[in-house]
């Protein structure tokens, strides 16, 4: 199934030396993607929601059509999609609107395993608006520990932010029954789930998940940088004041105070990132055409061989974080090796057109927590094949082999 | 480029000046909190100049053989000449083109020189 979807990627037919294991940082970009973005540019280039003429009214058209296929992507009305430049974008926003509308007081849960773009505006809404911030443990295995989780869960708790995969550990929580548990002890919780890693990889359904909002990036499912998708559950969309002000968010500037627009277009003011949405459209179509079920056999064939050739070959030098269990993993491991720091690896792997992630990948607090420094990651994508892991395995092997004293 | 050559390499398994003094009349610690590299100074000096040196850490390639190649620099050195040392200086040491990603880790031990420097005899 990898070499024929190595076809969809023009990159690759540019640059066949790259060994490409980045894709939780940022996937590669599909060829239709790339059609789309130029297709706006060459054909399209207006501003959406402003113009009365016949070009306009056709971006606009392609806007809200890719908003109803970022809805039918998660089993959620247009209504509730907004548009953001990312991720860390989306959290950000929510994160103004939440300061904004939230009272003083108050505790903001966030799971230890987050990445900075949650935890950061979290602490910056936390001190804003007098919040407490508390911390919730992750275990060894990479899971929220949820009895732990439930009992920091109070009537004082106002906001829960939880990560669907960790960008270190790539498991995959399934927080259904502790969202439902949560809402028992608070129904007035606001709960965000990131869900960037979880994307590219399996199917989301916001009504089982049960969350108010969810967050993710297009450039991780092969689509653009600068455009993402935040699904606001429609009473939040009505509740939450805007964050962040401009055109196309406000009715009546001469109400007092300011009437605002009702639905997404709430919470986003300015010209949209357009080319991006229109390249974010092929994606997600990409994504549904091609089916999550043969996503998630493609990575975890290349997960279980990449499993067994590392123990064979590091055995007890090489430490992978959290569960082996593939069928709650996504093609992402996380590792040390013994004698070898993460930036020699990547640097020396990088030297042979191998690309790995080293550091704390933006989750320094996880790091800190496990008394990590550092790890060295690889992450797989629709294009990864078993020869890019032995490809891999090798360079690892002939790194570590340098670095061990004689 | 092959970052990785035999001096760098021979500094990282054999550094020289390993071990913390044990009286030093300066000391330091630094930390590089993106991927963990920390370094630990101690220097003696005598009239001005720096009679020993010693130090430690834990890190990357990088950033210890660049702590061993200038700690081999700075014995019978005058202040001064230390506080006047630069970025390019300590590169020239290291011998590498490093990356904008890795520069860090190139120059880690001069921070580490220099914040000792900056503290006082206790």
């Amino acid at each position: 199934m990898s070499t024929s979807y190595r076809n969809a990627f023009p990159f690759l037919r540019h640059h066949p030396e790259v060994v490409y294991l980045d894709s939780a940082a940022t996937a590669l970009k599909l060829e239709n993607v790339l059609e789309a973005e130029q297709s706006y540019s060459l054909h399209y280039s207006t501003n959406a929601s402003r113009g009365l003429y016949p070009l306009a009214e056709k971006t606009s058209a392609v806007v809200e059509e890719t908003r109803r296929v970022a809805a039918q992507f998660l089993n959620a009305r247009p209504s509730e999609i907004i548009f953001t430049r990312g991720t860390t974008d989306g959290m950000n926003m929510l994160a103004q609107s939440l300061e904004a509308t939230l009272e003083t007081g108050g505790e903001i849960c966030v799971g230890n395993d987050a990445h900075h773009s949650l935890i950061l505006p979290m602490r910056r809404l936390a001190e804003k608006n007098n919040m407490k911030m508390v911390a919730l443990p992750v275990n060894k295995e990479g899971f929220i520990d949820t009895t732990e989780a439930l009992s920091q869960i109070s009537e004082h708790t106002a906001v829960l932010v939880l990560t669907l995969v960790s960008n270190v550990f790539g498991v995959l929580h399934d927080f259904e029954t502790l969202i439902q548990k949560v809402r028992v002890i608070n129904p007035n919780i606001f709960v965000v789930l990131d869900v960037a890693q979880a994307a590219p990889h399996i199917p989301l359904n916001v009504e089982k998940l049960g969350t108010d909002a969810l967050v993710f990036s297009g450039h991780k499912l092969y689509g653009p940088t600068g455009v993402g998708i935040c699904y606001l559950k429609e009473e939040w969309s009505k509740r939450l004041e805007p964050g962040v002000f401009g055109g196309g968010m406000v009715v009546d500037t001469s109400s007092v105070p300011m009437q605002w627009q009702q639905g997404p277009e709430k919470f986003e003011a300015g010209t949209l990132p357009l080319a991006q949405i229109f390249g974010l459209k092929s994606a997600l179509e990409f994504l549904q055409d091609t089916g999550f079920e043969a996503i998630r056999k493609h990575e975890q064939e290349l997960l279980q061989y990449a499993l067994q050739k590392l123990s064979s070959v590091f055995k007890d030098d090489i430490y992978i974080l959290g569960t082996k269990n593939l069928e709650q993993k996504i093609g992402l491991l996380s590792f040390t090796l013994k004698g070898v720091h993460p930036h020699d690896i990547a640097s020396f792997l990088g030297e042979k057109n191998i690309c790995v992630r080293a550091g704390v990948h933006c989750a320094s607090f996880l790091h800190r927590a496990l008394t990590i420094p550092a790890t060295t990651r690889v992450s797989f994508g629709l294009y990864t094949t078993k020869q890019d892991i032995d490809t891999f395995v090798s360079a690892l092997t002939e790194v570590y082999s340098q670095f061990k004293k004689a | 480029m092959n970052t990785y050559q035999e001096h760098i390499l021979e500094h990282y398994h054999n550094p020289q000046n390993w071990g913390l003094l044990d009286s030093a009349t300066h000391n330091s610690t630094v930390h590089n909190p993106t991927c963990g590299d920390t370094l630990e100074f101690s220097l003696f000096f005598e009239d001005g100049i720096v009679k020993k040196v010693g130090w430690t850490g834990e890190g990357c390639a990088i950033s210890l053989a660049s702590a061993s190649l200038l700690s081999g620099e700075i014995v019978e050195k005058k202040e001064a000449d230390l506080l006047a040392l630069t970025s390019e200086d300590v590169l020239r040491l290291v011998n590498l083109t490093l990356s904008p990603g890795r520069l860090k880790c190139g120059i880690l031990s001069l921070e580490a020189l220099h914040q000792a420097l900056s503290t006082t005899k206790k």
